[in-house]
């Protein structure tokens, strides 16, 4: 559904706007557009394609470092990454175009993975082995968000937190082995999108950020349905809890209705009937559906809310993608799935036509 | 004030930016919010959505349900629920017309119920058919629907139909004991299938059926096509019975280069389509930094050091992506100047 087509001019000299504009608003706002028209942002296909080149261009640097028997210790490996990320930092800061940028988001890579595998060497060396996992993962937290402070490139500060939330998993799944922990990482996910998205300006430094929470998010949901039985005969969590999904259900549920009554302007729009129904229905999904269900629906709500068509993109391509990971999940039948699946659908559906009926009231009224 | 800084089309984004950087006080922002997207605009979109995931969600709930094999349940039960859910579809479509959102859904839910009912069919009759043949009869019987539709999802729908249809003919009949060394040709032909669906949605977008003009549809289109040819491509640039046994025929590269310039230039100058040729342009990026990558840590790691071929390759790499994203970029600008009256 399109928004009002308006221009920024007409919308300030709209009547119900101009009453609460301060006196030189209009002006301050003209002068921020006309920055904003001077550095245009990369389209989303480039940063994709400069994400995956700098990337693949990282390992084969590494590769090139390994091979070479250039690095042979974790001292070698810390200097050689710190030189690398130093190197990135100055090609960002020097140079605008295409090459030096490219080169520099591959340095940045191949110096963190150096960086966190020289201190994961070094501290693994000094301290007794089987928390691999968690030495690397504290030393990517210290690494990566050094360098999201400092360097200024979006496919870096998308990238380097999914690293993170990746390296979590694995760290939950070989090292703890308690399923217990994804949920604490879904609320750690679930948490961090809303104070970003909700509590925050939003501006180019945390961007990347919103939108690697929100892509983790939906992916971490996918592993855990497919771990919940025997993934390929491999029983990755020591023991799966009867309804393995509830808390992230019931968290979810309570984050999309948090969403809902902030979006809406807070508890006194809660006399609405559109927002009771849709709050109820929320608490209906967190009782009886499974998380992706919320997820979808929640990254659907933010994208529009936000416009940010990204966050929408993700919310039509993970629920899907999500029904065909769910349809394989090991612990629950089908008839159990099922009634899950198409009982949510039903209260969609309920609530659409409550929706549509309010909605013709209101116009008539 | 600048006025024509102010000329630009205001969206969401922009009130909310305006609000986070202080430029609109919260009750300047909370009634800019409420002009820019009214209640009314609110409710559509949640109707919509609302529509598309319930419907999703009950179909996908459905198959779930059917594909569970209830032994207690009479076939005569489970062949009739399905029935008395598909014609009230098909009449719940006819009778609020294909005009309106919601009977389109009807149809394409009557479509979906249409291929279980079939499922279901073969299942308890045990009728020996063929896999392929449920999904290439579902496809015919639902044609005329798709065709009266005028519903994107639909049509995509009955594609997606043909094309499983296709592969698991492949499968069952020409190749039943996967004897042939060459299945490239599945792939050529997908890749023809799915380029006259997207030729055929060019053209009737250009005669106004513009149910079919959505960006999504375009993009998944050229994406299948591109990556149906690229896999052929892919097989002679990595073949592996190169050193012990018959190359891949460099027949099967052939079509993708022809396929990549065509789509371009349509695209560049036929169509005006960025996304189109951002994805010709980074698969071809793809397929040169392969060829280049075959040919240097296969054809010549006896004669150079392999670490050197390592950061030579790393630096090739990211200059091939720089070239392709500055390429883009000059791309992107000249086609917005174009598209500027």
């Amino acid at each position: 559904m399109k928004d009002a087509t308006l221009t920024l001019g007409e919308l300030l000299n709209h009547p119900e706007v101009t009453p609460f504009l301060r006196e030189d608003d209009a002006d301050a706002i003209a002068s921020r557009m006309e920055k904003r028209d001077e550095a245009p942002k990369d389209p989303i296909y480039i940063r994709i394609l400069s994400g995956i080149g700098a990337w693949v261009a990282s390992l084969f640097l590494i590769g090139f470092l390994g091979v070479s028997r250039i690095i042979t210790d974790d001292a070698g490996a810390i200097v050689t990454g710190v030189i690398l990320l130093a190197t990135a930092l100055f090609l960002a800061k020097k140079c605008t175009s295409t090459f030096p940028s490219q080169l520099s988001l591959a340095f940045a890579f191949a110096g963190n993975v150096m960086v966190v595998g020289g201190l994961m060497e070094l501290l693994l060396h000094s301290h007794s082995s089987g928390n691999e996992m968690l030495v690397l993962l504290l030393s990517h937290a210290v690494v990566c968000t050094t360098i999201y402070i400092l360097y200024p490139s979006v496919v870096y500060r998308f990238a380097a937190p999914l690293a993170f939330v990746i390296i979590a998993t694995i760290w939950a799944s070989v090292e703890v082995e308690v399923f217990w922990v994804m949920h604490i990482l879904v609320a750690g996910e679930m948490l961090l999108l809303g104070v970003l998205l909700l509590h925050t300006r939003r501006s180019a430094f945390i961007q990347p950020l919103i939108r690697a929470t929100a892509t983790m998010l939906p992916a971490t949901l996918f592993f855990m349905n497919l771990t919940q039985g025997a993934l390929l005969d491999w029983h990755i969590w020591k023991a799966i809890p009867q309804n393995a999904m509830l808390p992230s259900t019931a968290m979810l549920a309570g984050g999309v209705i948090y969403l809902l009554s902030r979006l809406t302007g807070g508890p006194q729009q809660f006399r609405q009937p559109w927002l009771i129904v849709a709050m109820v229905a929320t608490l209906l999904l967190g009782l009886f559906t499974t998380p992706g269900v919320l997820v979808a629906v929640g990254l659907l709500i933010a994208g529009y809310a936000f416009g940010d068509r990204a966050l929408t993109a993700l919310a039509y391509l993970f629920l899907p993608c999500f029904l065909v990971v769910f349809y394989y999940a090991m612990n629950v039948s089908l008839a159990q799935k099922s009634g899950m699946i198409a009982g949510s659908g039903l209260l969609l559906l309920l609530v659409r036509f409550l929706i549509q009926r309010y909605s013709v009231k209101e116009v008539e009224a | 004030m600048n006025e024509s800084s102010l000329d630009t089309p205001v969206d969401i984004k922009t009130v909310r930016r305006l609000h986070q950087e202080g430029y609109l006080t919260d009750e300047a922002f909370r009634a800019a919010l409420k002009v820019v997207r009214p209640p009314s605009v609110w409710f559509a979109w949640a109707e919509r959505q609302l529509l598309f995931f319930g419907s999703a969600l009950l179909l996908s709930g459905i198959m779930f349900f059917f594909a569970y094999n209830w032994a207690a349940m009479g076939k005569f039960i489970k062949l009739g629920m399905i029935e008395a859910g598909l014609v009230a579809c098909a009449l719940g479509a006819y009778k609020l017309g294909l005009h309106k959102l919601t009977g389109k859904v009807l149809l394409l839910s009557a479509s979906v119920l249409l291929g279980i009912l079939m499922a279901v069919y073969g299942q308890t009759y045990q009728t020996g058919a063929d896999a392929y043949e449920l999904f290439v009869g579902w496809a015919v019987l639902i044609f005329g629907w798709v065709v009266i539709s005028e519903f994107a999802a639909l049509w995509l729908f009955w594609l997606v139909l043909l094309n499983t249809g296709f592969i698991l003919y492949w499968i069952q009949v020409v190749d039943p004991v996967h004897s042939l060394d060459d299945w490239q040709p599945i792939f050529l032909l997908l890749g023809a299938l799915n380029g006259v669906a997207l030729v055929l949605r060019e053209i009737a977008v250009k005669k106004g059926f513009t149910f079919l003009d959505g960006k999504w549809l375009g993009g998944l289109l050229v994406t299948a096509v591109l990556t149906a040819f690229t896999v052929p491509a892919m097989s002679v640039i990595f073949d592996h019975h190169y050193y012990y046994g018959e190359p891949v025929s460099i027949g099967y590269a052939v079509p993708w280069p022809l396929v990549a310039v065509g789509a371009y230039l349509c695209y560049r100058r036929l169509w005006p389509n960025m996304l189109a040729v951002a994805l010709i342009l980074m698969n071809a990026c793809l397929l040169v930094l392969c060829a280049i990558g075959r040919l240097m840590f296969d054809g010549h790691r006896y004669y150079y050091n392999e670490e050197i071929l390592f950061l030579v390759f790393a630096l090739i790499i990211i200059a091939v992506v720089s070239l392709t994203a500055f390429g883009l970029k000059k791309i992107a600008a000249t086609m917005a100047k174009e598209r500027t009256p």
